[in-house]
């Protein structure tokens, strides 16, 4: 992700709107955002920096530069931090996306308030929070297992939320690996934060020792980037071991049941929250 | 009981391509809602239609909850494409005459067709077809 932007802004009549889009795309936006207001539409297109466009880039259209602007890279998610409360997650967490208070530091992740748990992970921009269906599914599938002592790997950690679950319900091992390394270094910074100490790896599932088995895999990736991989975590896996899939769009869930089964797993069940569902599948023998 | 809306966003983003950068993170950034979560459902919804630009509106609530349609992508784009209109070729753009043929409106007018109102196929490729003109763009036979 570049670090800065040029922001061009237009003012253009209805009629010029998709000719102008569609000369933003051929200069190579990386994005249009069209701005409400009275009058002509106004459009905002994102470019990286020092891109050099001429008014023939889009004439046909009718359009009329009013703005350039540059602009930086920021944390976007800070307005969202201000906003958002901590959110019970399952039988038996609370997580909390707050910016931390100095204090928090002080706290230990396993000192329970009421009858939960709290995570302490701050809003950021790299990955979610526990808030969304998919992050939520899984946990709720934990709550349902007996996790203790287990060893369990964690498929594109980001936050390290379901690592960190995954520890407090039981575990007596997490390794986490993500390939994302923005979000491995923030996963480390909430693993100093909550006090605890799954192994976050930044890295793909290629870094793991070849002979590394599990009684667990959690992963919650969407289908499409995980599809290549699927036999390689079914070799990471006991047999009888399970693996939660979450990240999975309800409609495709037959297609990715089908995708899992001929790769040596054997649906155990589903759970479903809104348009997304989770599978729990178990490691077939060979 | 109707939740309050409280803003529209509407972009343009590749197909499964939606990140925290621009434009996502300074729209959806200002307004308060959760851009990850956004960004996942955005991919999920779209990553079976790579390289389409995709057009999304997204509604904002109170309580910073938002829901989110999808469209098809811009007539305009998807002709454009079709057409192999040069880029930057430093000649006014209404010069750049391209040309697309029946079977290129015809694949044009399947993808808009959840956005035309069109009773038919045959209407959506007429329909597609005034547009490329409107454009300059020429359709070979």
């Amino acid at each position: 992700m570049p670090d800065r932007y040029r922001r061009l802004v237009f003012q253009v009549e209805a009629e010029g709107l998709e000719l102008l889009s569609a000369s933003l795309w051929e200069q190579g936006t990386l994005g249009i955002e069209q701005l409400d207001g009275a009058g002509p539409a106004s459009v905002a297109a994102y470019f990286v920096p020092g891109v050099a466009l001429t008014p023939d880039d889009w004439r046909d259209s009718g359009a009329r530069l009013v703005a350039t602007e540059e602009c930086e890279e920021h944390d976007w998610m800070e307005a969202y931090r201000e906003h958002a409360r901590p959110l019970p997650v399952g039988r038996r967490l609370i997580v909390d996306p707050r910016e931390p208070h100095p204090a928090a530091a002080q706290e230990n992740a396993d000192a329970r308030e009421s009858d939960r748990w709290t995570l302490r992970l701050p809003a950021r921009t790299a990955f979610g929070t526990g808030s969304h269906p998919s992050t939520r599914l899984v946990i709720e599938i934990l709550d349902d297992l007996d996790l203790e002592g287990a060893r369990a790997l964690d498929v594109g950690a980001g936050s390290g939320i379901l690592s960190f679950a995954t520890l407090l319900f039981g575990a007596a091992r997490v390794v986490g690996v993500e390939i994302d390394l923005e979000a491995a270094l923030v996963g480390a910074q909430n693993r100093r934060l909550n006090r605890l100490a799954p192994d976050l790896v930044a890295g793909g599932l290629d870094a793991l020792a070849p002979a590394s088995h599990f009684d667990l895999a959690l992963v919650n990736v969407l289908p499409e980037r995980i599809a290549a991989e699927l036999g390689v975590i079914r070799r990471l896996l006991v047999v009888g071991g399970l693996a939660i899939f979450s990240g999975v769009l309800t409609e495709s869930a037959d297609e990715v049941e089908r995708r899992l089964t001929e790769s040596g797993f054997a649906p155990v069940r589903r759970r479903s929250m809104e348009e997304w569902s989770a599978l729990l599948v178990e490691a077939a023998g060979e | 009981m109707a939740r309050k809306v409280i803003g529209s966003i509407k972009l343009q983003i590749p197909a499964g391509q939606a990140s925290p950068a621009p434009p996502v993170g300074p729209a959806l950034g200002q307004a308060g809602v959760n851009i990850m979560d956004f960004c996942k459902a955005f991919n999920a919804r779209t990553q079976d239609q790579p390289g389409m630009i995709i057009p999304v509106v997204i509604t904002v609530y109170a309580d910073r909850s938002y829901t989110f349609i999808t469209k098809t992508p811009p007539a305009a784009v998807l002709l454009r494409k079709a057409a192999k209109v040069e880029k930057g070729s430093g000649e006014p753009n209404r010069e750049k005459v391209g040309t697309v043929n029946r079977a290129d409106l015809e694949e044009i007018a399947k993808i808009k067709m959840p956005d035309l109102n069109a009773a038919s196929l045959d209407a959506a490729v007429r329909i597609i077809e005034g547009t490329a003109r409107s454009m300059g763009i020429e359709v070979s036979s």
